[in-house]
């Protein structure tokens, strides 16, 4: 026998506490009664669909604002990417309800606090540093002679940027997007603080059924909808992209 | 080469200042079509930057730069049809090779690029690893799929910036005969940087030879080599002594010395270096030292220490000319 085996141990045990015995429980709650009847309700497969459509959107506006903040972040000197990269997390050394409250006074003067964009925006505020820093990541280690080689093989600055640098900053790409998609689809405390009564979404209904409703079960099945979304959407990225090697 | 007198790319008194220097100093060459055209220097002689210049990716400050008449000031990069085969092989990672190699050709519109595709693998001995990706290749595979890629669109010249700057030496000395082979059957236009004088002797028509920005001198190899126009090109382009003979600086390489029974130029052997085929040896005469290439069983037999006497081929030497640095 290896030694080294024992190293497996902690992590082993770590994630059978704290990952696959929950992931039990909920779905033991939502293989119930009452979690079959949500599951059949209709109320929550529009949430869900709500939820997708407003991660799917944040998803979008993170990557169109961060691929340009991440391009313009690699090609700075050395010293001021630092600086400015160091600007970009500063955001997560407060707490997210802190900045969420000075969204609230920020957005209320012009008169879209309680809307869906509202909540859009301040999802799209809150998660932008997790699309940015993946992007940065690919970019720079992007080889610089590649976009020359394509230009000089007769592809115009758009075919460069589309044909060579987005599929070669791939995998930045995709991890960004999971970065953000999968925290604003289970998210509740933005878009109810943001977005007020208009924006409930299924992290809301989740949160609701498990802390002040009596239906612990709906909050499950929903959760594992959700879940089940997430695993479906990596797993058909890594069927399209297993053949290059991605992720 | 002078019965053919179309010219591909001319410079004229091209100048580039970065930061205050003049990275090229009023450069000036012609370039002949289906020539194999070298630019020699040490780092920081301008070469490259002159290249990039003709590529399109950096812009002179001043003079014209033209390929086939056309002036290219005003042609953006993509516009030009040269192709550039880089030092870093500037594969794209995401497509395999036989993609790499179409990719200019699917931008053109090309039709039957399957067949072209293949046509410039096979010149590059690579046919069949046409779904391979750039990652599983070796560097010197990686710069035969850069290489194929670049001539498959049959661009009117080449540009080869240090292209074997990053294989070992054996793979270089294979790639440099294939290179030349290629560029002969394809009768196109090569502008190759290197730093390596070695590679631009064996593989050019013509060489410029480079230093601070300025062109030292333009020749066959055989001219820079054996003629140069100054102290600078004589001792970059190979191994040299530079002695005062009837009031001149004269330059003798060091196979146009032997040793001899007796002579005015008597020395103790410094040391001796064997490289199997010959030996090169250092000689103090006086203040001076001499280097002496011997055969190299010649060179063996002969000891760290020894005197000699060296009979030099005056035929040989050349004088360089007056006022040269």
């Amino acid at each position: 026998m290896n030694d080294r085996r024992w190293w497996l141990f902690p992590p082993i045990a770590w994630l059978s506490v704290f990952l696959a015995l929950p992931v039990a429980v909920t779905a033991s709650k939502a293989f119930s009664t009452a979690g079959l009847e949500a599951l059949a309700s209709p109320t929550t497969w529009r949430l869900v669909g709500v939820s997708t459509l407003v991660a799917a959107v944040t998803t979008v506006a993170c990557l169109l604002a961060g691929y340009p903040v991440a391009w313009c972040i690699s090609r700075m000197p050395e010293r001021r990417r630092r600086w400015v990269l160091f600007l970009v997390v500063l955001p997560f050394w407060a707490n997210l309800l802190v900045r969420t409250y000075a969204l609230m006074t920020m957005l209320r003067p012009f008169g879209v606090l309680d809307t869906w964009f509202a909540a859009v925006f301040g999802l799209w505020h809150g998660w932008l540093p997790f699309m940015v820093l993946p992007l940065y990541n690919a970019i720079e280690k992007l080889p610089p002679r590649l976009a020359e080689a394509a230009a000089d093989l007769g592809a115009t600055p758009a075919q460069v940027f589309f044909k060579v640098v987005v599929p070669a900053t791939m995998p930045g790409i995709v991890a960004g997007c999971v970065l953000v998609f999968i925290p604003v689809l289970g998210a509740f405390a933005t878009p109810e603080m943001l977005g007020g009564a208009q924006a409930f979404m299924a992290g809301s209904r989740i949160q609701l059924a498990f802390l002040s409703g009596r239906n612990p079960e709906a909050g499950a099945a929903m959760t594992l909808v959700l879940t089940a979304i997430t695993l479906l959407l990596l797993w058909g990225y890594r069927r399209v992209h297993r053949s290059e090697g991605l992720l | 080469m002078s019965s053919r007198s179309r010219l591909s790319i001319v410079a004229k008194d091209v100048v580039r200042v970065i930061d205050g220097r003049r990275i090229l100093d009023g450069v000036s060459l012609e370039i002949r079509e289906g020539e194999f055209f070298s630019l020699l220097g040490p780092s920081g002689c301008g070469k490259t930057t002159l290249l990039r210049c003709i590529a399109g990716f950096d812009r002179p400050d001043g003079g014209t730069l033209e390929l086939d008449g056309v002036d290219l000031a005003r042609v953006p990069t993509h516009r030009r049809d040269l192709n550039m085969v880089f030092q870093s092989y500037a594969l794209f990672p995401h497509l395999d090779v036989f993609e790499n190699v179409a990719f200019g050709l699917r931008l053109a519109g090309s039709s039957s690029i399957p067949e072209k595709v293949r046509e410039a693998l096979d010149l590059v001995s690579l046919a069949g690893a046409e779904r391979r990706k750039p990652a599983t290749l070796s560097g010197g595979e990686q710069q035969r799929v850069a290489l194929a890629r670049a001539i498959v669109t049959r661009p009117k010249a080449l540009l080869l910036d240090e292209p074997l700057g990053a294989l070992d030496l054996k793979l270089r000395k294979g790639l440099q005969v294939e290179l030349r082979r290629i560029q002969s059957m394809l009768g196109m236009t090569f502008l190759y940087v290197t730093h390596d004088q070695d590679e631009a002797l064996s593989m050019s028509d013509r060489i410029a030879v480079m230093d601070g920005g300025k062109v030292r001198q333009i020749g066959t190899p055989d001219a820079v080599y054996r003629r140069p126009a100054d102290e600078f090109v004589a001792r970059f382009v190979g191994a040299v002594n530079i002695v005062d003979r009837e009031g001149r600086r004269v330059v003798v390489r060091p196979e146009s010395v032997r040793l001899t029974e007796s002579s005015d130029i008597v020395g103790a052997v410094d040391s001796v270096s064997y490289f199997g085929a010959r030996s090169l040896l250092r000689v103090a005469v006086g203040d001076a030292t001499w280097l002496v290439e011997l055969p190299g069983a010649v060179g063996r037999s002969v000891h760290a220490g020894a005197r000699v006497a060296l009979a030099v081929d005056w035929n040989e030497a050349w004088p360089l000319p007056e006022g040269a640095s």
